[in-house]
């Protein structure tokens, strides 16, 4: 349904292109479109169509309608565009808008070619921001936002306000900054509100209690502070509060989204979790799929030097390995489960001192010997229950049982606490803790439920058989 | 780098600051007075800090106004805890105070024997009018987030007369950066406040307004709605009845919390979590063993399966114990193989499934499934062939041959029982989330714990009837 209605609206818009209409005129039609829409047609367009596109939107709108695009499809359309397009685009977008395509080259000349049509003061800034990793604030803020003086009375920044609108992306927030230090807010709201007492001061009425964030911050630090406080726009600062921008909301949740793709790949063992769908190959698949099938594949090889060790005593109880399957599958999930909350900790900053550390570890070993209690009752009595109805004698079944109960909770006390322990010690030794990922933990629990079920096996029923 | 991580801004501990100059108090008249230059949020986390018997005495001298709005910031279950504190004539009249989404939040959390009838039937007539408006819309429909407190304008108004209206209702108004035009209750355009600030005052607003706008009916689906909302980068998005009569907005900050919310409980899915909100400081222990019990029960059953399946093979495994022991060895590495590759295709799918750029036309569907085929079939290749290598490398260590025919055989079915369980799994990991999807179940049900239980059980199968089929006659004939 939605897809048809883009569909339609990009034909449309080919339409109004096409038609023998004067400029002006389907300038006023075009204007009717959502960019995200004209966005969308703009890709579907041939080259000529294109170049009429661009005479035809005015080039503040052109750079709206390519802020819309994805960065790489941006970049894709803009590789065939004239110089004069792309200083215009790139004149009319945000800073982090432009730094998002550049982002997209990987031929250094690429770079500069792009970066020199962009006018010197913005790249200035676009360099600086091309600097900072991709987890930082820095990275997508941008400075789009209307200063005033907290000196000013509030009819003076209704007017500064009117001026600058149009130039100004979002203005749901004003921000009072004096000699560069950012001493105050207001919303819009309040400006509006304080209309009808025009003769106020700024300071008299500007919020002090600020909530600002450094460019070197997380940003997911960022992303919890507009959270909890419902904020559209988050201004960025120094240590000693210069002001330097802002993060707004739909930047936010690019890095919102971006978070928590990272999270989910790391979980599930992928290299990056994201698929465009025109782009995407099967070699691209198994290039992001690959490296951690094949790691796995090595460490594996422990698991069945393992198990040959026990050839001998599998031959004679293979019951043993009836139940290999569940007690690994478990580990496995248990494991994942505690992983799954590390990474959670890490991202949002709760695991940053020897305390915090301690009290979790502590925490997930006292869950896991709980877990895996409880799992241990359940399959003692499944196991149990199984055999005698075989028609075997409880006293026969119950060391089996017993190995096996006694194994699985072991095996999940062990392995909740590994799925913290490892990615805690890789951290220590700065290994990237994306090392610690799903599959990784899965198989380092393996390993480790072998040995214990093995182990147990091996002195339990050594004198039965 | 590394260095300037560090640098973070000197903690101004607003929410300390603010839990000692309650701390302070004695009397709580003033309190209010002092505490207003605070952010709401601010407050809300301090008075969770403070006893409650306190935190009950403050709140009787805040204004309904301003307890509304900070308990706007308490989770549903502290929310519920403070409200039966309260005499119930301070409650009602905070709930009364509190943006209707909010308040319907709470009302749902409350338990079926408490007061909430109660509640409900002491709110003011307007409030409940509301209230009652969202309270029946499920919880994943949009219409129980939407807001009322936006700005109405008219299509025939000037500019001079809209700006007249905003100003005077602009402190009562959540909302307004854009406000909606509407011609005999349809709503017909929408304008953003900074358009109508640059406006010329004589302007009518049916001139200046946009026309070409996207809405979504009350009962559509949360996370669909805000797929759109991201895809077009609008901080609101009007909801319509089908006849275009404006019911209500979602805007950015119900956005948020929808994404996070999804995000989060998609997470909790893959990793086998019953809920994805985890908070070191907070979460008690038996609710860290609730979050995580259940999937593992599920998963103690689904594994029974497995080793129900297994136990049809025993009977031919007990004919041949030397090949019964051989295959163990390789079970783990095999299982483990295919879960993984199952998770990785399982995540990917669920991650599409849930993307503002899903699309399950047949067409990009069928290529999408090529697409995952092809990919499974070149990682069974590779992992097959290093399969094969590493069955005879062992066979040499352990038995001091490496090419005679029980050493060749046993690799050529290993090496083929990966090839096919790792196409297998690959595929399924894409189709089960597919599955799902169709028959309107979110997909992140089928998650990580599920996926490699059920790719368990298969690889099982293909594992024990290939290797039996080819390997017994040879192992028998030892």
């Amino acid at each position: 349904m939605e897809n048809e209605d883009r569909t339609i609206n990009t034909k449309e818009i080919i339409d109004v292109l096409k038609s023998n209409a004067e400029l002006l005129e389907k300038r006023e039609k075009l204007d009717n479109y959502h960019d995200y829409d004209l966005a969308v047609a703009m890709l579907e367009m041939t080259e000529e169509e294109r170049s009429d596109f661009y005479r035809i939107l005015d080039f503040p709108l052109l750079s709206a309608v390519f802020s819309e695009l994805d960065p790489h499809d941006a970049k894709d359309v803009l590789d065939n565009a004239p110089v004069a397009v792309m200083t215009a685009v790139f004149k009319g977008m945000q800073t982090d808008d432009v730094v998002d395509i550049i982002d997209c080259i990987d031929d250094s000349d690429m770079r500069m070619a792009y970066l020199s049509v962009i006018d010197a003061k913005k790249r200035i800034e676009v360099k600086k921001m091309l600097e900072y990793d991709d987890s930082l604030v820095g990275s997508i803020m941008n400075n789009n936002y209307l200063e005033i003086k907290r000196t000013d009375t509030v009819k003076m920044a209704i007017a500064t306000m009117v001026q600058k609108a149009p130039e100004t992306e979002f203005i749901n927030n004003i921000y009072v900054v004096d000699k560069g230090i950012l001493v105050g807010v207001l919303s819009l709201k309040e400006i509006i509100s304080a209309g009808n007492k025009p003769d106020t001061l700024i300071e008299d009425i500007m919020t002090v209690k600020i909530v600002s964030v450094t460019p070197w911050q997380k940003t997911e630090d960022a992303i919890e502070l507009m959270k909890n406080y419902d904020f559209f726009l988050l201004p960025v600062v120094t240590g000693d509060f210069k002001m330097l921008g802002i993060i707004a909301f739909d930047d936010m949740f690019e890095a919102l989204n971006k978070e928590s793709d990272e999270d989910y790949s790391k979980l599930a063992g992928l290299t990056d979790i994201n698929i465009d769908e025109d782009r995407e190959t099967v070699w691209t698949t198994v290039k992001k799929r690959m490296p951690w099938l094949a790691i796995l594949l090595f460490i594996n090889l422990v698991t069945s030097s393992i198990i040959t060790g026990y050839e001998d005593l599998l031959s004679r109880v293979l019951t043993l390995a009836i139940f290999m399957p569940l007690i690994l599958n478990l580990a496995g999930n248990t494991g994942t489960q505690s992983l799954g909350i590390v990474i959670r900790l890490f991202a949002t900053n709760q695991l940053d001192d020897k305390k915090a550390i301690r009290k979790h570890l502590i925490r997930e070993l006292l869950i896991g010997i709980a877990n895996g209690l409880a799992m241990g009752i359940l399959i003692f009595g499944i196991v149990i229950g199984m055999r005698m109805l075989e028609g075997m004698a409880f006293v026969d079944v119950l060391p089996l049982a017993i190995v096996i109960s006694v194994s699985l909770s072991a095996s999940l006390a062990v392995a909740t606490l590994a799925g913290s322990v490892v990615p805690l010690v890789l951290n220590l030794f700065k290994i990237d803790p994306a090392v610690a990922s799903g599959p990784f933990i899965t198989t380092v629990n393996d390993i480790i439920s072998l040995l214990i079920y093995f182990g147990l096996a091996t002195t339990l029923l050594a004198r039965y058989f | 780098m590394d260095e300037k991580e560090e640098i973070r801004l000197e903690e101004k501990d607003y929410i300390g600051e603010i839990v000692t100059l309650i701390n302070a108090e004695t009397d709580f008249s003033g309190l209010q007075k002092q505490l207003e230059e605070y952010h709401p949020f601010d407050i809300s986390q301090a008075l969770l800090e403070i006893d409650s018997e306190r935190r009950r005495n403050v709140f009787l001298h805040f204004t309904y106004p301003f307890g509304a709005a900070i308990v706007e910031h308490f989770d549903s279950e502290d929310a519920i805890v403070l409200l039966k504190q309260l005499p119930l004539e301070t409650a009602v009249r905070i709930v009364d105070n509190m943006e209707t989404d909010d308040a319907v939040d709470l009302l749902q959390n409350l338990e079926p024997k408490d007061e909430d009838i109660d509640i409900i039937s002491l709110l003011s007539p307007k409030k409940r009018a509301e209230l009652n408006k969202l309270l029946v819309y499920e919880e994943d429909e949009i219409g129980s987030a939407m807001s009322g407190s936006f700005i109405r304008l008219f299509a025939n108004m000037t500019v001079k007369e809209a700006m007249r209206k905003v100003v005077s209702i602009a402190g009562d108004t959540d909302y307004i950066s854009i406000l909606y035009v509407l011609e005999n209750n349809f709503l017909v355009g929408y304008i953003r406040l900074k358009s109508l600030i640059i406006a010329r005052a004589e302007e009518r607003i049916s001139d200046i307004m946009e026309t070409r706008f996207i809405t979504a009916r009350p009962t559509d689906d949360k996370e669909e709605v805000s797929n759109l909302m991201q895809t077009y980068g609008e901080s609101s998005m009007p909801i319509t009845d089908i006849d275009m009569h404006l019911v209500g907005i979602v805007t950015h900050d119900d956005l948020m919390d929808i994404v996070s919310e999804a995000k989060s409980d998609d997470y909790a899915k893959l990793a086998g979590l019953t809920d994805g909100d985890i908070d070191l400081g907070r979460d008690s222990f038996s609710r860290a063993v609730k979050q995580r019990l259940p999937w593992l029960s599920i998963v103690l059953f689904l594994s029974l399966l497995t080793s129900l399946i297994f136990s049809f093979f025993e009977e031919a495994l007990n004919t041949s114990i030397v090949l019964a022991a051989r295959l163990a060895v390789y079970l783990p590495l095999i299982l483990d193989m295919s879960g993984n590759t199952g998770t990785q295709s399982l995540a990917v799918m669920i991650r599409y499934l849930n993307s503002p750029e899903r699309d399950t036309s047949k067409k990009v569907m069928g290529k999408y499934l090529l697409r995952e085929i092809g990919t499974g079939i070149i990682e069974g290749l590779v992992i097959g062939v290093l399969v094969f290598g590493l069955v005879i490398v062992t066979n040499l260590v352990s038995r001091g041959k490496a090419f005679d025919a029980v050493s060749l055989s046993t690799a050529v079915v290993t090496a083929f029982s990966v090839f096919v369980a790792l196409l297998a799994s690959t595929l399924l990991g894409a189709l089960i989330p597919l599955g799902m999807d169709k028959v309107k179940i979110d997909p992140a049900v089928a998650s990580g714990p599920f996926i490699t239980t059920v790719s368990d059980i298969i690889t099982l199968s293909i594992y024990y009837s290939i290797s039996l089929a080819i390997l017994l006659p040879i192992y028998q004939a030892l």
